[in-house]
C-alpha cells in the first residue's frame, strides 16, 4: 500500500513528499512519487519509488490513464497532488477516473481508516473538517502546510514510464508569460501588495522600488486595483491568488473579507494605512499609521541604509 | 449548437457570518443564489448565442429553493430550465455529483458545449468540470478567461498560474470559468417577469435511472465540522516621533521575526 505524490511544481511536490512521509510513518505506507522532471530530486527528499514520466505527456488528459495505472500498481491508498491549477485540473478528473472521492485546497490532513482534512469554504469565511471513506483518495495540498524533508530512503529507485503522445482533441496554440503582476504569487516568499490608496498606476514604481529594496519581493494588490483598475494581472483573495509568504506588507488596503482571507496563510502582516481604523489594521501584526506615499520611501531609504 | 450551463444555487455569503454553524446553512437562509462565477459562465454562454445562434439551456441539482434562484438564470436569457430534485442533493459529494449531472447532460444531448464557473463559493470544490469531462468522455478546458467558438470549433484561452494558455478543441467539450471572463448582464424587469413563463422541467434522480441509495454509496465525502477560523495577529503598532524613526522600528521588528 502507499501514498502517491504528484506537483507539477517541483517544490511543492518536495512538500508533498515531507507530508507523505509524516502519513506514511503512522500507516505502513510506502511512499511513492511521479514527475516528469528531477527523479533524483524525489529521491532526495523521500520517495521510496519514482516513476519518471518520459516523453510527450504534457496535457493533464494524458496523465490521467497513466497515473490510474501507477496508482492501482502501487496499491495508492492516498493520492497527494499539489493545487496548482494543473493540479487542481487534474486531481478531480482522476477521481472521476478511479470513482474516488476527492477532497480539495486541504490545509490539514490526518490518515486513519478514514481520511479528515481541514479547508477552507464559504469564500474562506469557514474552516470545514471533513472526511473521505474509499481507497484511494485524492487529496490536493497548497504550498507551505507540509515541509520538505531532506532525506534519502535506502533502496530507493526509479522507474522509467514511457509515456507516448495520446491522442488529444485539444491543440495547444500558444503559451503566453504573464506580463507584470503575473508573478507566482502563491510561492512568493514576501509580498508587497496595494490597495485602492495607491492613486494612480505610476505610482507602483514606488511600491516596485520598495519591493526591489527586500531583496526582491513579489508584487500583489487587490481586487479593485487588478479587475477594475487593470493595473496589475493578479489580485490577492479568495477570488485570486491565496498567499502564504513570510511577509505580507499591505499598502492602503483597507481589508475586505475576501482579500483576508485570500493572505490568512501569511506569516507576519505588516499593514501601511493612513486609516487608523481600517478593518486591514486588525489582522495586521504591524500597523503603521500613515500617508503610504510618506511611509514607503522612508521604508525603501530605511532598508537600502541597512 | 445547444449549450448547457451548470448552475449551482448557494447562501449569500454576506449571510453567512451570522448562522448557526451546528445547524444546517442552506436550511437557515430564506433564499439562495445563482454562484457568482457560473452566472459568469451562463453570460459567456448567452454572448455565444448571441452570435452564434442555438439556445441556451441551464441545469441544476437542487431543491425548492433552486427553483426560485433559477429564476435569475432565465431572466438573464436562458431559454429553458432543467433541475434535478432531490431534498439529498447537497449532501451528496463531487463524485456523486458528477453522475448526477452527466446522467442529465446525456439526457438532454445533444450537448455542444457544457459551461461551469471554476469553484461554486459555498463547498469550494472545484472539481465538476474536470470530472465531468471525464465521466461524458469529452475534454475539459479549465480556467478559460476569454473563448470563442467558429465552425464547431473553441479557442480558449486559460488563466493558469505563470502563464496564459491558448488552446483548441472540436466541440462537445466541456468549460469552466474565471471571474475575468465578463461582467454578467443585470436583467431588466420585463425579463424577470418574461422568466416565469419560460419552461423549466424537474427530473427526479430516478428518472434519470439513478438509485439515490447508490449515490450516497458513491458519496464519500462527508462534512463533520464547521467552524469560523480566528486570526489572530499581533496589532502592534509601531510610532515614534518621525517618519523616519517609524520606518526604522519597523525594519528592526521585522528583523526579530526574522521575515526580513
Amino acid at each position: 500500500m502507499s501514498v502517491v505524490v504528484y506537483s507539477d511544481d517541483e517544490e511543492l511536490r518536495y512538500q508533498l513528499l515531507g507530508g507523505a512521509l509524516g502519513v506514511s510513518r503512522g500507516e505502513g505506507l510506502q511512499v511513492v512519487c511521479v514527475t516528469d522532471e528531477n527523479p533524483e530530486g524525489c529521491l532526495e527528499h523521500g520517495a521510496e519509488v519514482v516513476y519518471h514520466l518520459k516523453g510527450e505527456a504534457g496535457r493533464v488528459e494524458e496523465l490521467v490513464g497513466e497515473f490510474e495505472k501507477m496508482a492501482q500498481e502501487s496499491n495508492a491508498q492516498l493520492i497527494l497532488v499539489g493545487s496548482t491549477k494543473r493540479g487542481k485540473e487534474f486531481a478531480p478528473a482522476l477521481a472521476e477516473r478511479l470513482n474516488a472521492g476527492c477532497l480539495t485546497d486541504c490545509v490539514s490532513l490526518e490518515v486513519s481508516d478514514v481520511v479528515t482534512v481541514q479547508r477552507f469554504t464559504y469564500g474562506g469565511s469557514i474552516l470545514a473538517r471533513e472526511t473521505c471513506r474509499g481507497s484511494p483518495v485524492v487529496v490536493t495540498i497548497p504550498p507551505r502546510v507540509f515541509q520538505a524533508v531532506e532525506t534519502r530512503p535506502e533502496g530507493g529507485r526509479i522507474i522509467e514510464v514511457e509515456v507516448g503522445k495520446a491522442e488529444s482533441r485539444v491543440r495547444l496554440v500558444e503559451r503566453r508569460e504573464k506580463a507584470r503582476g503575473g508573478q507566482n504569487l502563491e510561492n512568493a516568499e514576501i509580498i508587497v501588495s496595494v490597495g485602492r490608496g495607491l492613486k494612480a498606476k505610476e505610482d507602483l514604481a514606488m511600491v516596485e522600488e520598495l519591493a526591489e529594496a527586500l531583496g526582491g519581493a513579489s508584487i500583489g494588490c487587490t481586487r479593485p486595483v487588478s479587475a477594475d483598475l487593470g493595473w496589475l494581472n493578479e489580485w490577492v483573495g479568495i477570488s485570486g491568488k491565496k498567499v502564504s509568504p513570510r511577509l505580507y506588507i499591505a499598502c492602503g488596503i483597507s481589508g475586505q473579507v475576501q482579500h483576508l482571507s485570500g493572505i490568512r496563510d501569511s506569516k507576519i502582516v505588516v499593514s501601511i494605512n493612513k486609516d487608523e481604523s481600517a478593518i486591514m489594521n486588525k489582522s495586521s501584526d504591524y500597523v503603521v499609521v500613515g500617508d503610504l506615499y510618506e511611509v514607503v520611501p522612508a521604508l525603501v531609504k530605511a532598508l537600502k541604509a541597512a | 449548437m445547444r449549450q448547457v450551463v451548470l448552475l449551482k444555487d448557494i447562501p449569500d455569503l454576506n449571510e453567512v457570518s451570522g448562522l448557526d454553524l451546528e445547524a444546517d446553512l442552506r436550511q437557515q437562509v430564506s433564499k439562495t443564489r445563482i454562484n457568482e462565477l457560473d452566472k459568469r459562465a451562463l453570460e459567456a454562454a448567452l454572448r455565444t448565442k448571441e452570435k452564434n445562434g442555438g439556445e441556451v439551456v441551464v441545469l441544476s441539482l437542487g431543491d425548492d429553493k433552486t427553483k426560485t434562484a433559477i429564476l435569475e438564470a432565465l431572466a438573464m436569457g436562458a431559454d429553458e430550465a432543467y433541475i434535478v430534485e432531490s431534498t439529498q442533493a447537497r449532501r451528496l459529494d463531487s463524485n456523486a455529483t458528477s453522475k448526477v449531472l452527466a446522467a442529465a447532460l446525456r439526457k438532454l444531448d445533444p450537448v455542444d458545449l457544457v459551461l461551469c464557473g471554476e469553484m461554486a463559493l459555498d463547498s469550494m470544490n472545484s472539481q465538476l468540470g474536470p470530472r465531468l469531462g471525464v465521466s461524458l468522455g469529452i475534454p475539459c478546458i479549465s480556467y478559460v478567461k476569454e473563448y470563442d467558438v467558429e465552425g464547431g470549433v473553441l479557442t480558449a484561452t486559460r488563466d493558469l498560474d505563470q502563464y496564459d494558455e491558448v488552446v483548441e478543441v472540436s466541440l462537445p467539450a466541456v468549460v469552466s470559468v474565471v471571474r475575468e471572463i465578463n461582467e454578467p448582464r443585470i436583467p431588466s424587469l420585463m425579463n424577470i417577469m418574461r422568466a416565469r413563463k419560460k419552461p423549466q422541467t424537474v427530473w427526479s434522480i430516478e428518472e434519470l435511472g439513478l438509485e439515490i441509495s447508490n449515490l450516497e454509496q458513491q458519496s464519500r465525502v462527508e462534512i463533520q465540522g464547521l467552524e469560523r477560523p480566528v486570526t489572530s495577529r499581533k496589532q502592534v503598532k509601531i510610532e515614534a516621533e518621525t517618519i523616519e524613526e517609524t520606518v526604522a522600528k519597523l525594519v528592526e521588528k521585522l528583523r526579530e521575526e526574522g521575515v526580513i
